[in-house]
């Protein structure tokens, strides 16, 4: 049985995570910032630490228990578009400095999979390869700088073997539709939500103008979907000696924003057709009064297909969920557990 | 377990967690970017003040020393006040003396050629000491400080007027926020940063790790870097970045030390010694001894030699038609046709633009790389011909004036501004560097071309370098002109009959004595009609424009010849070609240069294919032969053969053969040799 250290247990991949590692017969050690009841979610062992704290994973006791460690999965990161970049770079950066050393000082050389984000590609176009050396592409925010701070980390930490998994954009639970709070394509949903009342009115237009790329994609994927593929990746990943990048993006050219949009028009009954307003025209005020946030800006005109060939290399029967599947799923559980109560 | 935290002003990109054993104690060193954010350096230092042994501090200004006084940017006040348990180190000593030697030796012995001897520092008051010391080999060094401070739009030139900048705004520069998120150094808007352009032609851009985050990746596209510092994410940077080659100076010595930022090996020796007492100059000294550290100049790319040298070329558009292809005055080319004419001769007053590129040339010989800069006139061949040539001069020259301004070492004239006046000597005597009309390697490859198809053609046995003379017979036509006399001297000595043909009947009289007294046993006839000897010819190389060359049917031709045109216009058009498929009919040969060659505009040619002319600047700027080459009508045939050795020697290639359909395939060279045997079946000699 291989012990797994999963940093942000609690977070909201980490939950599923656990889950599915220990369905999978890992042994799990789940380190949260928040003391966590041994009650809560999959039967783990729970850890209360914070990895941006310098002296955090100094406790010999703490490294005695992470003894017998084989894998460490560092899920752990912060990702709010509120945050200011001082608390970026404290809970990506700092975070990974000192999970790092504790990697290098393990007993048994554990595996380190980070898991990052397609952030890091930046603004570019075109085919993203895995094998991409980066370093000099621009960044649209501090997250993405975070996370690509991260990922150089541990390229340059010279652990024996590891790897990078960059997720696209989570969505909530496929099964259930379960997600904590409103992101990515969620704002649309809301912003479309509050348009029903003035239906009428626009349906007498036949269009309705929203910000987005004409040609723009997103990457989504349901976030069980993810849990289950990083769980199966584990055994064929750990065979590589040094770092292998695996994006794990859903469909590998994304899902138009055009296509998501139609899908929520659709679900709240509206028949209209989306008409693409090119986002980076719009005032940042104005995207605020429609409730998206205007750092997402820069990610709705996105036109990058990741490469998943390193995927489905090491999963040959890997298959990307198709998001008419589970869009229903999602959209109600947004609908009735976080608009109506008021999230 | 000691412990190092390492602070960088730079990008978080650089981050980095290392464990290194030295004399068997084990020393943790976490490396910090903050992403030019000095609150939060400033909030980590205080952070980790007293939780680390060292705390090492990158990327800020460099204490100055005016005048017996230091001067001190704030945040280094404010960091030696606050933090108060743990060593503060800034590496500046190391920076200062070592680094500067090192950089200092190298361009001084040549180890990294200096051909200009100009400098662009990004910063000079971030890295005072090294361009005091650099200064006093330079023929040029300049400084963005007041762009990259103050975003002023000027750059200082001279070490004195750095100096006088420093003095007068020390104050503001020592309080001056180093909060810095743009990408400012960029040639993207050309017209907004026009004044960065010459400053960044220089040899080599200096600067320090720090620095390279203010600098817009794109604008590194084949330039050359010094930097006093490294780190594996401006390794990372700029391996990503399309820079020509960087060297920084790297402390050798062990391999867990590579890479370190100078402020954490200044920390490793102050662990060294105790952890006591600061570290003093003789510290550094003994422990670079004791530790086997030798700082040396490391280049990213090893097998790229010297900076990107450049050259430039004129041309100029063919016809009217083609002027249109410059997107300054695309949007004029639907203009009514009396405007046309019209504007074709105003255009012809405008003197030269920048039109394009030719980047990724690589000399397969020594690696040196070149990349030239097109500039077009807007005069069409009617306009120059009948334009003062003193006014096209005039043009030429602040052309090459603009040229040497962008760093080019040589300039081509291509078309017809070589052919204009005195073919370039008037130009070279008033151009600032020298001037080459590209006529040598024109020769050369219309020789060469020539060769090439009767190869492939194997009508006709070429017996070169034998004592027996080629039975065949060439004729030439405008044998009188600059690229006819030299080819006429040439195959003179391969051929045992040569024609010789052109407008002018005593100065073919004169070539054809010359030729007699150099080679006798040749036989060379003379004639003002082309028609005459055109049947009994094998290789007729045509010399001149259509215009000049006076009466010539493809039908007079004999079959199996090979017919090569140099002149522009072509002789005959695609349908003439086709009515002769028993003739090999090409355009003299067109060149491509070694590497993987990009154009950035069109020329008129396919792929990466270029003029011979164009292919002998280039040519001259990989083999450092900035001289001017060919000048004058007179073509000396020793240039014709010594273009050609470095052409080979370069790795120059002969483009594939064209006809005015297209390019010449094998399988048709074969068709066109099968249609030639029938048809000289029924063949009499007229």
């Amino acid at each position: 049985m291989k012990t797994v250290l999963l940093t942000g247990a609690s977070g909201f991949l980490g939950q599923f995570l656990a889950t599915e590692l220990v369905r999978n017969a890992y042994k799990v050690i789940g380190i949260s910032r928040q003391a966590m009841q041994a009650e809560a979610g999959a039967p783990i062992t729970w850890l209360q630490a914070d990895l941006s704290e310098s002296d955090s994973l100094q406790d010999f006791d703490l490294l005695d228990s992470l003894a017998a460690v084989d894998i460490i999965i560092h899920a752990a990161a912060l990702y709010d578009f509120a945050a200011q970049p001082e608390a970026y770079h404290k809970h990506n950066v700092i975070a990974m400095g000192n999970l790092l050393h504790l990697a290098q000082s393990l007993p048994r050389q554990p595996y380190f999979c980070l898991i990052s984000s397609i952030a890091v590609a930046g603004k570019r176009e075109g085919f993203f390869s895995e094998d991409i050396s980066l370093g000099c592409q621009a960044l649209p925010d501090a997250y993405a700088a975070s996370k690509f701070a991260a990922e150089q980390m541990l390229r340059r930490a010279g652990l024996p073997r590891a790897s990078v998994i960059r997720l696209g954009i989570l969505l909530g639970s496929s099964r259930d539709g379960y997600i904590p709070k409103i992101d990515g394509p969620y704002y649309f949903q809301k912003m479309i939500r509050e348009l029903r009342s003035a239906r009428r009115v626009l349906e007498g237009v036949g269009m309705l103008p929203l910000p987005f790329g004409e040609h723009s994609v997103q990457h989504v994927l349901p976030v069980d979907h993810a849990a289950e593929v990083i769980t199966q990746l584990l055994p064929p990943a750990m065979k590589y000696a040094g770092l292998r990048v695996y994006h794990l993006v859903g469909a590998e050219r994304g899902i138009s924003i055009r296509k998501i949009l139609s899908v929520m028009l659709k679900f709240y009954g509206i028949q209209l057709v989306p008409l693409a307003l090119a986002p980076r025209l719009l005032p940042a005020a104005l995207m605020r009064r429609l409730g998206i946030p205007p750092e997402v800006r820069s990610y709705l005109e996105n036109n990058i297909c990741f490469d998943t060939s390193h995927l489905r290399e090491d999963l040959p029967d890997y298959q990307a969920p198709a998001f008419e599947s589970y869009a229903e799923t999602i959209l109600s559980y947004a609908e009735n557990k976080l608009f109506r109560q008021g999230h | 377990m000691k412990r190092i935290v390492s602070l960088s002003l730079g990008r978080s990109a650089e981050s980095f967690e290392r464990t290194l054993t030295r004399k068997g104690e084990q020393i943790r060193i976490s490396h910090f970017g903050v992403d030019f954010n000095p609150d939060l350096l400033l909030r980590l230092a205080q952070e980790y003040d007293g939780a680390c042994d060292v705390l090492a501090i990158s990327g800020l200004p460099q204490m100055l020393k005016i005048r017996k006084q230091e001067h001190r940017h704030v945040l280094e006040q404010q960091l030696r006040v606050r933090v108060q348990e743990s060593m503060l180190t800034w590496g500046q000593e190391l920076r200062s003396v070592y680094a500067t030697q090192v950089i200092d030796k190298a361009l001084r012995s040549g180890q990294l050629p200096f051909p200009k001897r100009s400098l662009c520092f990004v910063s000079g008051l971030a890295q005072r000491p090294l361009a005091q010391v650099l200064e006093a080999s330079c023929h040029e060094i300049s400084f963005l400080d007041p762009y990259v401070h103050f975003k002023t739009p000027l750059a200082l030139n001279g070490f004195k007027n750095l100096e006088k900048y420093t003095a007068r705004m020390l104050p503001l520069l020592k309080k001056r926020s180093l909060k810095e998120s743009k990408r400012l150094i960029s040639l993207k808007d050309e017209k907004a940063f026009s004044f960065l352009r010459k400053p960044l032609a220089a040899d080599y851009i200096v600067a320090s790790p720090r620095l390279l985050g203010r600098i817009d990746p794109q604008t590194l596209q084949g330039k050359s870097l010094i930097l006093d510092e490294m780190d594996e994410g401006s390794v990372e940077f700029l391996r990503a970045s399309p820079v020509h080659n960087a060297w920084f100076v790297s402390m050798g010595g062990e391999e867990q030390l590579k890479n370190l930022p100078l402020a954490v090996i200044e920390g490793l020796i102050y662990l060294e010694k105790g952890g006591v007492e600061p570290v003093s100059e003789d510290d550094i000294l003994r422990s670079m001894v004791e530790w086997g550290l030798k700082p040396k100049l490391q280049a990213l790319y090893p097998e790229r030699l010297g900076p990107v040298r450049k050259y430039a070329f004129i041309i100029h558009p063919l016809s009217r038609r083609d002027i249109f292809l410059h997107p300054l005055v695309k949007p004029l080319e639907r203009l009514p046709e009396p405007l046309g004419r019209r504007l074709e001769k105003a255009m012809a007053a405008i003197p030269s633009v920048p039109y394009g590129r030719v980047s990724g040339s690589v000399s397969e010989h020594d690696g040196t790389r070149v990349e030239g800069l097109l500039y077009t006139l807007f005069a069409t061949p009617r306009e120059m011909l009948a334009a003062d040539p003193e006014t096209v001069y005039r043009q030429l020259v602040k052309t090459a004036e603009l040229a040497a301004a962008e760093g080019a070492e040589i300039i081509g004239l291509g078309a017809f501004t070589k052919i204009v006046g005195d073919a370039g000597v008037t130009v070279a005597k008033r151009s600032p560097i020298p001037v080459t009309t590209g006529n040598s390697l024109s020769a050369a490859a219309t020789l060469w071309a020539a060769r090439e198809a009767c190869e492939k053609l194997g009508l006709i046995p070429l017996l070169e370098g034998s004592p027996q003379k080629n039975a065949a017979q060439v004729m030439i036509i405008g044998a009188t002109g600059s690229i006819g006399q030299v080819c006429a001297r040439i195959l003179a000595k391969i051929f045992k009959t040569v024609v010789l043909t052109a407008n002018n009947g005593s100065r073919l009289l004169s070539l054809r004595d010359e030729l007699l007294r150099d080679n006798p046993g040749t036989e060379i006839l003379v004639t003002t009609k082309n028609e005459r000897y055109a049947p009994s010819s094998h290789l007729i190389i045509i010399a001149t424009s259509a215009a000049e060359s006076g009466f010539f049917r493809i039908e007079s031709v004999r079959p199996g010849a090979v017919v090569c045109d140099v002149g522009r216009p072509l002789a005959f058009t695609a349908d003439e070609a086709c009515k002769r498929p028993d003739v090999l009919l090409i355009e003299s040969g067109e060149i491509e240069l070694p590497g993987q060659v990009s154009l950035s505009c069109n020329i008129g040619l396919e792929d990466a294919v270029v003029y011979a002319c164009l292919a002998e600047t280039a040519l001259l700027a990989l083999d450092g032969r900035f001289e001017s080459f060919t000048l004058s009508r007179k073509i000396e045939h020793e240039k014709v053969s010594e273009i050609y050795k470095i052409a080979r020697k370069h790795g120059a290639r002969l483009a594939a053969i064209r006809s005015p359909n297209g390019v010449v395939t094998d399988q048709e060279i074969a068709l066109c040799r099968a249609h030639a045997l029938r048809a000289l079946a029924d063949w009499e000699a007229p």
